[in-house]
């Protein structure tokens, strides 16, 4: 479960994240929209705790992040937009390591094996190494890594952005069974229609503000695209 | 090759850099450091020389005085039996400090430099005791101009222009300046001339004032030329290494690739090779035992010592016009003489053994030494500045040689136990130690400072080259 | 989770070819150093024991000679190299071998291995710790320059931070492994050092098992130290580019330019005498004073004969039931003595001036400290060849003692005159050296000791404080 009460951050005189409230039950999955700087990326980091709030608080699974950063992030699991491994490792050993820094020590080669087949890559591409990778194999490793530690609840920051149409439906498939499994998401991503996909809701952010929230089951995607630029047009007139 | 704009600009971004302009000054106090320290070495070792020469030749005046008297009749010769004795000749041997000694000290730190030149003493005892330096200081090294240039400058050179081009291409710069009208090499060039001239720059500077600092004045014509001559072996160097960096700057790696490739070639010019090339020289060409040829020298005095009615037999059989009826000194006197010159004659060989494995080591050097440049430069510098192990090489033969002619000048008169005359003294030879001339040293160090240059310039060359392909392939894909 | 993360290091460690490459070079230049260094020493020993026999061979074989005759021609005292000295050759270059023990006179020790050596052995000296402090520092330096900066950059950090790592858990484990290969790399080079000293007769010193221990532990402490600055500095850093340059500069300043700028300013604050006046001066306020014509040294002479004339309670020399010439040169050995100490703590305190000068570079470069403590631990600095020096002088004094002994009970009135032969040359001791125990050595290295620890303690500050300020996020950017 991902929770956010009044929670705002700044830095100087920017104004990154003003008061916002969200709350990602199990199950859930919130994809926020915005342009770059709305506050999408400041969103996720105050989550993971990287960033200290300057007012109000971010929970993960109900545990305030500021007060217990390394046990809230025991069941959080984080997908960047370039999920960064070793490259002279292979996928399955980049898998193992993740593994056991998540406590899992046990893990044996099959079970390790498991995970990445659930996360969708190949058999044969487990014992390549990771420098040859794509970026959306690299992401399956991500995932796989989330689903060794059992996450329970996952930021994902701009994960399809890059990423060839198939290799983007195949992703939200993927997380749309951890969704259907149980987890908590929040993604930030710049696609309206992969965020209709797998969206519960969908967030607009602007100038750091969560400006409307959406029932993809309520709107169509067109709907959904120029309520969207409307908003857009607004930031792009307040930044000016 | 280079371009003005580019040139201004880098020149204000060095002056605004505070850590560049750190580093340069750090470079100049050093380097003037090293000027200072260096001109004070040479001065000391000139006074110590001077003053041993001073002294010695007093004695010897004092000597002569001694028998000048006995021959006006100041003095009556039963009043002073030691008087014009022979044996008692005493002559000083100094190797002044070379030209550029304050440039590079060379060996000059732990190998004598004076000699008092006695029949009392063997070959093996010429020069004294002398091993009174420190050990700590001897082997940490000095910091001398030498040091400076073949040391520090190369990484000053390196801190300077490693990001000439992969700070431009990590950080996309690199892409927005091909859009304007100037050729990668002529940035990249542009950028390097200013950074190294710097250094150079500096370098240069605190060398004139060497120049004079070490003259204690103006410098006089071999010290001028001698100069010229270093400050080539140094150009040549900054050459190599200004060559060497270009062309690593060709190969485009990123910031950090770059500046390890630029440090591993330090280390391995500067500190690896001439370790592994002084160890194979040793290695090939070992010594003899320095404690084999005292244990000879001492067993065969010992020996003469014990023989020494035949030692005198083989003497007077080889001089048979020597009387030794009338004679009236001490028989020590003579006998000392026979035992120093059996001694002498005896480790003659292993002498020449130890002549000739510093030579064969010099020919072995000659030749691969062209696999260090710092072993190059510092060679070529040292010999320049005459501060290089040949000279302190020859110096030692030298004196022995002068002792033996010392010995044949005076020999009828030690063994007839005979007063030498003021006539017979005038033939006692003078001391002089040849100097190689400019010329001669030019010519001895135009390979390795060739080498240097051309070495530099085929560096220079390849990155010339790979920049043009690097420019073909940026405008091809962008 | 130390460990996990050391043992993913260690392997990417393993598949880097460059780490590889450095390390192999790194290993083929230690392998080279030890098989230098073991020729030297074992050639070094060689060529003593053949002197030593040599010298007791001549000495034996003298013949007939006034004892004081031969007091003059007298023996050497060799000094001997000892196996730590494969390792660390500290000062052996730059000592002399051989110590003339003559009457009348303190010999420095001659015959210095450097005066043979080629000039560009001046430049760098290959030695197994040569390649410890020098390299390993910056191979410590390359396997981590890039640990935090590098992985920030890439973005691993942030992952990896994300769940839920510690900081220090983090830089712990790249310490670990960075540690655990430099450390396997001491423990190679010492362990190279000691099988080649088993192959071969050189004599041990005493206390072997501490040496060697208090060597490995040194070196590990001196990698340590660059291992947590290398951390630190990355941690701290915004990028790796600009970690690897502060460190490579900080290389430079404490391997490379620290001890030599050190040991040339010792040199200008506190110079060495210059070798042939400092040598002057022994002779000449050894032996003028005492045989000089001066009124000072008549009377010297004067008051030691009348002291003993009036002890035997006669009125000349030729009354005295002993030789009067023999007592009169030990009494001016006695008067010498006390010369060459004044004169040697002058000679030898400037030398420990210097060093004390030096250390105060240490606190711009730890390799100072190290190689105080390792030097002095492989009996090659400048407390070992004093104590030799020494050793051999007090030797010196009893041997010629021993000779003028002889001249004056048996020397009567022959004085000059008197000989000795063969048999009583035969009885005459050796001089056997005793190198100092380790409990000697301790007491000196406290500064040394301390100022590594200092370092130590400054490089764990340092990575400790990048721990505290987080390694992401806006503290770190």
């Amino acid at each position: 479960m991902l929770e956010a009460r009044e929670l705002s951050k700044s830095f100087g005189e920017v104004r990154a994240l003003r008061r916002l409230n969200l709350r990602i039950g199990p199950g859930e999955a919130m994809c926020l929209l915005g342009a770059n700087g709305a506050g999408k990326t400041t969103t996720i980091n105050l989550f993971l705790g990287f960033l200290e709030p300057t007012s109000g608080s971010a929970r993960v699974n109900g545990r305030d992040v500021r007060r217990n950063p390394l046990e809230s992030r025991k069941r959080l699991a984080y997908i960047p937009e370039q999920v960064a491994l070793y490259p002279s490792l292979t996928g399955l050993e980049n898998l193992k390591f993740l593994a056991e820094l998540a406590g899992r020590r046990d893990s044996g080669e099959e079970e390790l094996r498991g995970w990445l087949e659930r996360a969708g890559l190949e058999p044969a591409a487990a014992t390549r190494r990771v420098a040859g990778y794509s970026k959306g194999m690299r992401q399956k490793i991500g995932i796989a890594a989330a689903l060794a530690r059992r996450a329970t609840a996952f930021l994902l920051d701009e994960p399809l952005s890059g990423l060839d149409p198939a290799a983007a439906w195949e992703f939200t498939r993927i997380l749309r069974r951890l969704r259907l499994d149980g987890a908590a998401i929040l993604l930030a991503t710049h696609d309206i229609f992969r965020a209709m996909d797998l969206g519960t809701t969908i967030g607009i952010m602007k100038a750091g503000r969560l400006v409307a929230e959406l029932d993809p089951k309520s709107v169509s995607s067109a709907e959904l695209e120029r309520i969207y630029l409307d908003h857009m047009k607004g930031a792009g007139r307040e930044a000016a | 090759m280079t371009n003005r704009t580019v040139l201004a600009h880098e020149f204000r971004s060095i002056l605004h850099d505070r850590w560049q302009v750190g580093l340069l000054l750090l470079f100049a106090l050093l380097s003037i450091y090293a000027v200072f320290q260096g001109s004070r070495y040479r001065e000391a070792l000139r006074e110590t020389a001077t003053a041993f020469e001073t002294e010695h030749l007093a004695n010897a005046a004092a000597w002569r005085e001694q028998m000048v008297a006995i021959e006006t009749g100041e003095t009556r010769p039963e009043d002073d039996p030691w008087a014009g004795l022979a044996m008692n000749v005493a002559m000083p041997a100094v190797l002044f400090p070379g030209p550029l000694a304050d440039f590079s000290q060379g060996v000059t730190d732990v190998h004598p430099f004076t000699a008092r030149v006695a029949l009392w003493r063997s070959v093996d005892r010429l020069f004294g005791n002398y091993q009174f330096q420190s050990p700590g200081e001897t082997r940490a090294g000095p910091v001398d101009p030498g040091y400076v240039i073949v040391f520090l400058m190369p990484l000053l050179m390196i801190a300077l222009s490693f990001g000439a081009l992969a700070g431009d291409r990590d950080s996309g710069r690199l892409g927005l300046v091909l859009s304007y009208p100037i050729s990668v090499r002529e940035f990249v060039a542009s950028k390097l001339v200013v950074r190294l001239g710097a250094v150079l720059l500096i370098a240069a500077a605190s060398l004139i004032v060497g120049l004079f600092l070490g003259a204690g004045g103006l410098p006089d014509g071999q010290r001028l030329g001698r100069f010229a001559l270093w400050s080539l072996a140094a150009v040549g160097y900054f050459a190599f290494w200004a060559g060497a960096i270009g062309w690593i700057v060709s190969l485009n790696r990123r910031g950090e690739t770059t500046a390890m490739t630029m440090v591993g070639l330090w280390v391995l010019i500067s500190l690896v090779s001439p370790a592994i090339l002084a160890a194979a020289a040793q290695l090939t060409y070992p010594a003899p035992s320095q404690l084999a040829f005292l244990s000879l020298a001492r067993q065969v005095s010992s020996e003469a010592h014990r023989e020494q009615s035949s030692v005198m037999e083989g003497m007077l059989l080889e001089h048979p016009e020597l009387s030794v009826d009338n004679y009236t000194l001490p028989e020590y006197i003579r006998e000392s003489y026979l035992v120093t010159q059996t001694v002498d004659r005896r480790v003659e060989p292993v002498l020449e053994e130890f002549d000739l494995v510093q030579a064969q080591r010099r020919a072995f050097l000659g030749l691969v030494q062209y696999a260090a440049p710092a072993a190059l430069a510092l060679r070529a510098m040292n010999e320049i500045a005459g501060t290089d192990l040949e000279r302190q090489v020859r110096f030692e033969r030298e004196v022995r040689d002068y002792k033996s002619r010392i010995a044949r000048a005076v020999e009828a008169n030690v063994l007839a136990g005979e007063r030498m005359s003021v006539a017979e003294m005038s033939r006692i030879p003078q001391w002089s130690f040849p100097e190689p001339g400019l010329g001669a040293t030019a010519r001895a160090v135009l390979a390795p400072v060739g080498a240097l240059f051309l070495f530099g310039f085929g560096f220079a060359g390849r990155a010339a080259g790979r920049l043009a392909r690097l420019e073909t392939r940026l405008r091809e894909t962008s | 989770m130390t460990w996990v993360i050391a043992r993913t290091e260690l392997l990417q460690y393993w598949r880097d070819g460059r780490v590889l490459t450095v390390l192999a070079i790194v290993l083929l230049l230690s392998a080279a150093a030890t098989v230098t260094g073991w020729n030297a020493v074992s050639t070094m020993e060689r060529e003593r024991a053949a002197a030593v026999g040599m010298d007791r061979e001549i000495w034996n074989n003298q013949g007939d000679k006034n004892p004081h005759t031969a007091a003059h021609f007298s023996r050497y005292a060799f000094q001997p190299t000892f196996d730590l000295a494969i390792f660390d050759p500290g000062l052996t270059n730059h000592v002399g071998n051989a110590i003339w023990l003559e009457a009348h006179y303190r010999d420095p020790a001659a015959l210095r291995p450097v005066e043979d050596a080629v000039e560009i052995q001046r430049i760098a000296e290959m030695s197994p710790v040569w390649v410890l402090q020098v390299f390993a520092p910056l191979l410590a330096i390359v396997l981590l320059f890039g640990a935090v900066a590098g992985e920030r950059e890439s973005g691993t950090l942030r992952q990896l931070m994300a769940s839920g790592l510690r900081p220090a858990a983090f830089l712990m484990g790249k310490a670990a492994s960075a540690l655990v290969l430099l450390a396997a790399l001491v423990l190679v080079v010492m362990a190279g050092s000691l099988i080649l000293v088993r192959s071969d007769a050189i004599s041990p010193l005493p206390d072997a098992f501490f040496r060697s221990s208090g060597l490995v532990a040194l070196y590990i402490a001196y990698v340590a130290i660059f291992v947590f600055l290398a951390l630190g500095v990355s941690a701290l850093s915004s990028r790796s580019r600009t970690a690897l340059l502060a460190l490579a500069g900080l290389w430079i300043v404490t391997t490379v330019l620290g001890p030599r700028l050190g040991a040339d300013v010792a040199g200008a604050i506190s110079p060495a005498p210059s070798a042939p006046e400092f040598a002057s001066r022994v002779e000449k306020e050894s032996s003028d004073p005492f045989w000089g014509s001066a009124d000072e040294a008549v009377a010297r002479r004067q008051k030691v004969m009348d002291d003993l004339l009036a002890e035997y309670g006669v009125e000349t020399t030729a009354e005295l039931p002993i030789n009067y010439d023999g007592y009169l040169l030990q009494a001016s050995e006695e008067y010498a003595n006390d010369v060459f100490d004044s004169l040697y703590d002058e000679l030898w305190g400037g030398h420990e001036r210097q060093r004390d000068i030096t250390r105060v570079f240490a606190a711009i470069s730890p390799r100072i400290a190290v190689q105080n403590i390792s030097m002095a631990l492989a009996g090659t600095d400048l407390f070992a060849y004093r104590h030799f020096a020494d050793s051999a002088e007090q030797f010196r004094r009893r041997f010629v003692l021993l000779l003028n002994e002889e001249m004056i009970v048996h020397g009567g009135a022959d004085g000059y005159a008197y000989v000795s032969g063969n048999d009583f040359w035969e009885q005459n001791p050796d001089f056997e050296y005793v190198p100092p125990g380790i409990r000697e050595i301790v007491p000196n290295l406290r500064a040394d000791a301390g100022i590594v620890l200092a370092w130590l303690g400054l490089a764990f500050s340092v990575a400790a404080v990048a721990v505290r300020r987080g390694l992401v996020g806006e503290t770190a950017a």
